[in-house]
């Protein structure tokens, strides 16, 4: 470094020769052992299991070396062990690249180089190392628990990089406060840096891309009954909605995802949007507006490569996506993070000018109904006339016969699984629901399609915002009835209460085995006002899940659009383009920097007001290029000040006398006079060209 | 300049190998944290940022404020170690940790509380008589992480140590008539002969076997035997009493030798050079300027 800067020009100050290096303390090695090995510890949790045995190996082996007080291995055997380790993750991924063996390599690489490890400087960089694997553990979790973890981490390897530089053994808890406070001042510089450090989008080759997620829950295209039934017990998050106003009630929180027309064999499937749709769908597009709906939200999605996004129904303004004309909103590229954007609804329908509907499609049904089927199909026509009272009539029939709601429906018959159905089990999810009422209404004329979603949803803090899980998937049907298309669920004539107050709820019946039994209104206000312990634990749940929201809305999904929604609510309004906010925020955050590090730094040291008279009384001398040295004592200085101006000999004596005891003299023998004297004689002090004529006598 | 007060001026900061490395760390994190646009990798790459530059901050102040002291040496002996003491204040509320105060080859590390004034010697090696001045004295510190390297501008000391010439024994104690008056022979073979004259305090320059030991047990305090038949006898160390062939050097050496045996015999002694004469006497005061005619022989002229 030193030589590169000599090379051009640069010469640093002189450097003292270095200090003898000290071999790091054992108990601070101690430490990192214990934090190295609960790294090794952690990566079995995301590695395969084979590197993450090597990497546990490695590390207990340097374990008994240190134990045994013995040397590090050899070269040779550290590069066996090295190709060794980079060999075992090719075989065992398939290769390098990706998140997982980017990571089992970092683990790798930090207990090798621990292995191998004999100076200080070695244990500097597993330090280093150690930050590094400890931040790329965002990237499988970022979660509130993960951030606890990585703080946890941090705090500790400051810790150990603090015993490391300081010689002198310091202890366990010195160094750890010690960097609990650093930390902690550097916090507020580390939060100014992000939210206002522009989000730049960039992709870099060299590193290793995005794996795919496999243990991800996403809506099918293809609605296969039993399969949103198996999501019933899927806890986990689809995504959040803050509404801008109050909370809907829940009989209206239809999400809409997902509209199926194509039908086979009682499995329904999404046609895949082409271009022509798009085109299509231009006028509808045009029309979507924000600011239209009655209800406005913000809705906070989970990391999804499903490429159909939920809107409340009816939809009437998007932020992300094209909607086609079916209502459902495409969007072309799956997001690997948790993503956010804005909708607005309707709660009721607003019919389209005129809608060319494709009817053979619509109408197509795959299976022919069998007689049994006919007979009842024709007696429902001849009964309703009109395709609304068909469709009333349909309804009917499941609140008469004894249909049962199930969490675990029965299996269903392969070759006729639809009246398999509707006439022997009759016990099904929501999606056999829909998809035999849809079946109906198709083989009674009436166009019908599916539409798969969310229904419901839990409100957290007294309806601050909504938490959609997986396990709130729903499917209804739609049904073409005068000029516009119908939401009819069927499942809320089955089971009410699945509408009315969630899944939450239905769950809770179902698990305490009084769905559908005579115990099951009590055990639904039980779950409605919940007593003592239910209670608390439901605040607590709901505290917590306010807390992963706000960490989720402010940290995770934190991106240029929240970024510029931050500096909007600053006053910085949108109105310049991208570049010249990036540089009012560079220039910002610059600013920012300075500031606080004019803070930190310790002031100048303050002089009393006689210093600086004396130094004004220094400073006249300019003109003559007499410049007072900062270890020259005032008589040196009044010493050579005379020889300059020897007209004024008289005055400097007198100034400096005047200063010297003010300064240097006894407390008690100066007085409030004699600086004002001093002062009056500075001020009156002015210095005369010397006149260069020599009068002769 | 005998004092120093370490300002800002007089300060250097520079990342060390470690901070490069942890620079490098910072950047391949922000390429992660851009590449998956993951914002808790940006949270942990800012404070990790942060936290540099209050390291860096922290460097910094652990150094500004310190000042140094250079107190007045004492002379030694060619091969003995120089020693120049310093004294560090550190004038300020806060505790300065692992400062490393480095004069030459000399490295000591120091912690200073609030306020405290530390003593210490600065060891540097002779290797030639006559005026030896002290190094330029730096301070450094890599407190708290080990990523800032802060150091200051030399402070150079004015003062200095005499070293006189190494004490070495290479012909025998003058003993011929060229010396003054009656003489004894020294040394050990005297040995049996002192009578006790009394106690005094211990004074540099008595023999260690003059010491009375009992008594520091008791007292705490250093008190020597005197004897009695020291007082009468007398020496010439003279220069021309060595033979001719010895070199400059193997002479004031011998000198020295000589005039430290007549001080630990505390006999008088004079010392006699080609364009100087210190006249008999005894006692300290006249030791040392024997040693440092010996010590500067050669320079002043």
């Amino acid at each position: 470094m030193t030589s590169l800067l000599k090379k051009m020009g640069i010469s640093l100050p002189p450097l003292p020769s270095a200090p003898p290096a000290h071999d790091p303390q054992r108990t601070t090695l101690v430490q990192l052992a214990i934090i190295i090995g609960l790294a090794v510890l952690m990566h079995f949790e995301i590695a395969a299991q084979e590197v993450a045995i090597f990497a546990l190996l490695v590390y207990l082996l340097k374990v008994v070396l240190v134990l045994k007080h013995k040397a590090p291995p050899n070269r040779i055997l550290m590069t066996l062990l090295t190709i060794g380790g980079l060999v075992l993750i090719i075989y065992s991924y398939g290769g390098w690249n990706g998140q997982i063996p980017g990571i089992s390599f970092v683990t790798l690489l930090v207990t090798l180089k621990f292995l191998e490890s004999r100076s200080l400087r070695d244990y500097f960089v597993i330090c280093l190392v150690m930050y590094f694997l400890v931040a790329c553990s965002f990237l499988f979790n970022s979660s509130v628990t993960g951030i606890a973890i990585v703080v946890i981490y941090t705090l500790a390897i400051t810790s150990i990089l603090f015993q490391l530089s300081n010689p002198v053994p310091k202890g366990v808890i010195e160094p750890l406060k010690n960097s609990v406070l650093m930390v902690i001042k550097a916090a507020p510089l580390a939060i100014l840096l992000f939210f206002f450090f522009p989000r730049i989008q960039g992709n870099f080759g060299f590193l290793p891309s995005l794996d795919k997620l496999d243990n991800e829950f996403a809506l099918n295209n293809s609605l296969v009954v039993g399969d949103l039934a198996a999501a019933a017990f899927n806890r986990s998050l689809a995504f959040r909605a803050d509404f801008d106003g109050a909370l809907p009630p829940s009989k209206d929180l239809y999400w809409r995802a997902k509209v199926m027309t194509n039908e086979r064999n009682f499995q329904w499937e999404v046609a895949k949007p082409k271009a022509a749709d798009f085109a299509k769908a231009k006028v509808l597009q045009d029309k979507m507006d924000l600011k239209k709906g009655v209800v406005k939200y913000e809705i906070l999605h989970s990391s999804s490569r499903d490429l159909f996004l939920p809107y409340m129904d009816y939809v009437a303004g998007i932020e992300r996506g094209r909607v086609l004309h079916n209502y459902s909103v495409f969007v072309g590229r799956a997001n690997p993070s948790a993503f956010r954007y804005k909708g607005a609804s309707n709660l009721t329908p607003i019919p389209l000018a005129k809608e060319q509907l494709d009817m053979d499609r619509l109408l197509q049904v795959e299976n022919q109904p069998s007689a049994k089927m006919q007979a009842l199909l024709s007696q429902w026509r001849n009964t309703a006339e009109s395709d609304a009272e068909r469709a009333r009539i349909v309804y009917q029939y499941f609140l008469d016969h004894p249909f049962s709601y199930s969490l675990e429906p029965a299996g269903l018959e392969e070759e006729n699984p639809m009246e398999d159905f509707l006439f022997n089990t009759r016990n099904g999810y929501c999606e056999h629901y829909a998809s035999a009422y849809t079946i109906l209404m198709r083989w009674l004329g009436v166009p019908a399609r599916v539409v798969v979603g969310y229904q419901g949803g839990r409100s957290i803090n007294n309806g601050q915002f909504l938490e959609v899980r997986y396990s709130d998937a729903h499917a209804w049907s739609e049904v073409w009835l005068d000029g516009r298309w119908q939401r009819v669920d069927p499942t809320a004539a089955i089971s009410p209460e699945r509408i009315e107050f969630g899944m939450d709820a239905l769950r809770d019946l179902w698990e305490s085995g009084a769905l559908g039994s005579n115990a099951s209104g009590q055990a639904l206000s039980d779950f409605l006002n919940p007593t003592g312990t239910a209670r608390l634990l439901r605040n607590l749940r709901d505290t917590w899940s306010d807390v992963t929201y706000q960490w989720n809305k402010w940290v995770v999904d934190y991106d240029f659009e929240t970024q510029k929604e931050l500096l909007a609510k600053f006053g910085l309004e949108n109105k310049n383009s991208a570049y010249t906010l990036i540089i009012i925020m560079f220039s910002g955050v610059g600013a920012l920097l300075l500031f606080y590090f004019w803070q930190l730094i310790p002031g100048r040291i303050k002089r009393t007001e006689l210093q600086s008279i004396y130094l004004n009384f220094t400073h006249k001398f300019k003109k003559t290029t007499l410049v007072k040295h900062i270890d020259e004592s005032p008589r040196e200085f009044a010493k050579r000040a005379i020889n300059e101006a020897p007209q004024h000999a008289h005055t400097i004596a007198q100034i400096t006398r005047q200063y010297e005891q003010l300064r240097y003299g006894k407390n008690h023998e100066t007085s409030h006079k004699q600086f004002e004297e001093f002062k009056r004689s500075v001020k009156a002090f002015k210095l005369q060209k010397v006149k260069n004529q020599i009068i002769q006598p | 300049m005998s004092e120093f007060t370490i300002g800002r001026r007089e300060l250097y900061i520079l990342p060390t190998r470690i901070g490069w490395y942890y620079a490098l760390i910072l950047i391949a994190l922000f390429g992660i944290a851009i590449k998956f646009g993951n914002q808790a990798a940006f949270m942990m790459l800012f404070i990790l940022i942060a936290v540099a530059l209050v390291a860096m901050v922290y460097t910094h102040n652990n150094v500004i404020g310190i000042s140094i002291h250079a107190q007045p040496s004492k002379s030694v002996f060619l091969g003995e170690s120089a020693i120049f003491p310093v004294t560090l204040h550190n004038d300020s509320r806060k505790e300065r940790h692992a400062v490393w105060l480095i004069c030459g080859g000399f490295h000591r590390l120091c912690t200073l509380k609030p306020g405290q004034v530390e003593m210490i010697d600065l060891k540097l090696p002779t290797v030639q008589r006559g005026y030896l001045n002290c190094d330029p004295i730096n301070i450094s510190s890599q407190f708290p992480i080990g990523v800032f390297f802060c150091w200051t501008k030399r402070f150079v000391s004015d003062q200095r140590c005499l070293v006189y010439p190494q004490p070495l024994s290479l012909i025998p104690f003058p003993e011929d008539g060229s010396n003054e008056g009656q003489q004894q022979a020294i040394a050990s073979v005297r040995v049996g002969a002192e009578d006790f004259a009394g106690m005094k305090s211990y004074q540099e320059g008595d023999r260690l076997r003059d010491i009375h030991w009992p008594s520091l047990a008791k007292t705490h305090k250093l008190i020597s035997i005197q004897h009695e038949n020291q007082t009468n006898s007398s020496v010439n160390i003279s220069w021309f009493s060595l033979p001719g062939n010895m070199s400059i050097e193997d002479r004031l050496s011998q000198l020295c030798y000589w005039v430290i045996e007549a001080q630990q015999n505390d006999i008088r002694y004079q010392l006699e050079m080609p364009n100087h004469t210190i006249e008999f006497n005894r006692g300290l005061p006249h030791f040392h300027d024997c040693l440092r005619v010996l010590a500067l022989w050669g320079e002043e002229q």
